[in-house]
């Protein structure tokens, strides 16, 4: 079990005329290595849960346990948990600072006190998995680069500090299809090699539908539903009476229900529908994928 | 029906300069464009980063002038320093950062500010403020502060900002790019609108390729060229074409695309998600 959270609540300001409540009695368990999307409306406390993941918030009440660090609790080790915790903020790109890019990526580490030696190695293997080359860029300045290289040096620099919980906050975000489908692919590997756990917070369902394998819905600050993404889509109308969509296969497999089509649930990707198709029209030749 | 902005034979290269020594690298952005944009029409620019559609955009309206070539707005060419007002006037911009393009504190002021610029007289402006933020679907919110918007409400202020100037083009460059789907959605939809409501011409710049499908007219480009160029069902139905430029077609056209090719016999032409659940239903019932 990775992250324990148990009635987690927290107020903002509290005892002040600006008292909000963010987080209501919320309880959810993310077992090691699973790759959970994050989705809800603006204002619906998900920024704020994921905060209290690595210590930058505190619970109100309740408890939040991360790789065995009760965050609330007196005298909790934060610097151990922030290292254990990666968490990569919204357009990350506008955080990097330093003079070149393996500086850049070095920061975190070399905070840590390790030999130089030991940063060296962290920062080629962080840029070589985001598919920077070190050789090549390494000396550049990262202002120098484009909007998605830099987006990827930041995560590299997250990246380094061999993070075993690593939580993005729209990571694809105004990057072009291409850059899109590369940032999915590197959580897909980070998780595959690794074994690291991921949460990543999107607006955007397909893709949540592509890459999580458990889906985490927030609205009003509570946790309403967290389950496969087969089971959370399944039920169209009660996320759109939250103002949240559904990937476009799960509303194409609703429209063919309404004529009369029975279609499985859990289709939620191009390539999961174009199996379906063919299979049922006889010409099933091609692998399911 | 007239053309409103010709490009011909348009070439800019951006100057880079090294932090040593002065030798300056030329990179070039776009090679060689020539286009013809009738008045009225809803044009789409699609590309991948770096395929030169932004630095496109920015020569409609004088931002940047071509190095060789020439561009004309309305009859004016943008390298006459001259007539530099009166083109900014006829085509109006709007950016990819919501934030950057908010000046004021309170909305109706936000968009005032282009027109007290102008000098345009004090009982003018409060009606055309009024009709522009009611064009956008913002007339609710004249009196609210712009960071209590969400993305795609602030992109609706830019574009009252710039209707307010009573532009015969808008140019959308990747306007949508920041914003959720819902913003998205609010965006495209409020200058697919003022295309067909007011006239005004659209050139909507853009990386998701399905926004193209709203458009009349989409133009493909790639390596500082252009492409492909014709309506959005011929040009985004070329799925190899398409990958061959790093780009993948809208989904209904690329599911469609693959089942033709497996020897599906979908009838019809589905374009939409209605369409194609109406062109599956009979193949997916029998069985």
């Amino acid at each position: 079990m990775s992250i324990v959270i148990e009635k987690l609540t927290h107020i903002y300001m509290p005892g002040t005329p600006f008292e909000t409540t963010a987080l209501r009695s919320v309880s959810l368990t993310v077992e090691d290595g699973s790759f959970v999307g994050v989705i809800g409306h603006t204002g619906s406390g998900k920024s704020t849960l994921v905060q209290h993941m690595n210590g930058l918030l505190r619970p109100t009440s309740g408890r939040v346990v991360v790789e065995g660090i009760d965050v609330g609790a007196k005298g909790a080790d934060l610097r151990a948990l922030r290292q254990q915790v990666g968490l990569v903020f919204q357009y990350p790109e506008y955080q990097l600072f330093e003079e070149t890019v393996s500086r850049d990526v070095a920061f975190g580490p070399r905070n840590l006190g390790l030999s130089e030696a030991e940063v060296a190695r962290r920062v080629e293997e962080a840029l070589s998995r985001v598919g920077i080359d070190p050789g090549e860029l390494g000396a550049r300045s990262p202002f120098e680069l484009s909007g998605g290289q830099r987006r990827r040096v930041a995560l590299a620099g997250v990246l380094a500090m061999e993070p075993r919980v690593l939580i993005l906050d729209e990571p694809t975000a105004g990057l072009d299809p291409e850059g899109r489908s590369d940032m999915l692919r590197m959580m897909r590997e980070l998780r595959a090699r690794e074994g690291t756990t991921i949460l990543m917070i999107s607006h955007n369902m397909d893709e949540v539908a592509q890459v999580a394998d458990r889906v985490l819905v927030m609205a009003h600050g509570e946790a309403i539903l967290y389950d496969t993404p087969a089971n959370v889509f399944a039920d169209a109308r009660r996320l759109s009476g939250l103002g949240l969509d559904v990937p476009l296969m799960a509303r194409l497999s609703d429209a063919l229900r309404r004529r009369g089509v029975t279609v499985p649930r859990g289709l939620l990707t191009l390539d999961a529908m174009e199996a379906f198709i063919l299979e049922r029209t006889g010409r099933g030749g091609r692998d399911a994928g | 029906m007239a053309a409103i902005i010709e490009l011909a034979d348009v070439h800019h290269a951006y100057a880079q300069y090294r932090q040593e020594g002065e030798d300056v690298v030329r990179t070039p952005a776009i090679q060689g464009v020539t286009l013809s944009i009738e008045e009225g029409s809803f044009m789409a620019v699609v590309g991948h980063n770096g395929s030169g559609k932004s630095t496109l955009a920015k020569h409609m309206n004088a931002l940047l002038l071509p190095d060789r070539g020439t561009v004309t707005v309305a009859g004016m060419s943008t390298a006459d320093e001259s007539r530099l007002w009166d083109i900014r006037q006829t085509v109006g911009m709007v950016f990819q950062n919501p934030d950057n393009q908010i000046v004021s504190s309170i909305v109706e002021e936000d968009v005032a500010f282009g027109l007290e610029n102008l000098g345009v007289p004090r009982e003018q402006i409060r009606p055309r403020v009024e009709a522009a933020l009611d064009a956008v679907g913002m007339s609710g919110h004249a009196l609210k502060a712009p960071h209590m918007l969400s993305g795609g409400q602030k992109q609706r202020v830019a574009i009252a900002g710039v209707i307010a100037m009573r532009p015969r083009v808008i140019v959308f460059d990747e306007s949508t790019a920041m914003l959720d789907p819902a913003g998205r959605a609010e965006v495209l939809d409020t200058a697919v609108r003022l295309n067909h409501d007011e006239g005004i011409t659209v050139i909507w710049i853009t990386h998701f390729i399905e926004e193209c499908m709203a458009a009349g007219r989409v133009v493909v480009m790639s390596g500082g060229t252009v492409d492909m160029d014709g309506p959005p069902l011929l040009v985004l139905r070329e799925r190899a074409t398409l990958r061959g430029l790093g780009l993948t077609a809208p989904p209904m056209l690329e599911l469609s695309g693959r089942l033709r090719e497996a020897g599906v016999p979908l009838a019809g032409d589905p374009s939409t998600l209605e369409q194609m659940a109406e062109a599956l239903c009979p193949l997916l019932s029998k069985n």
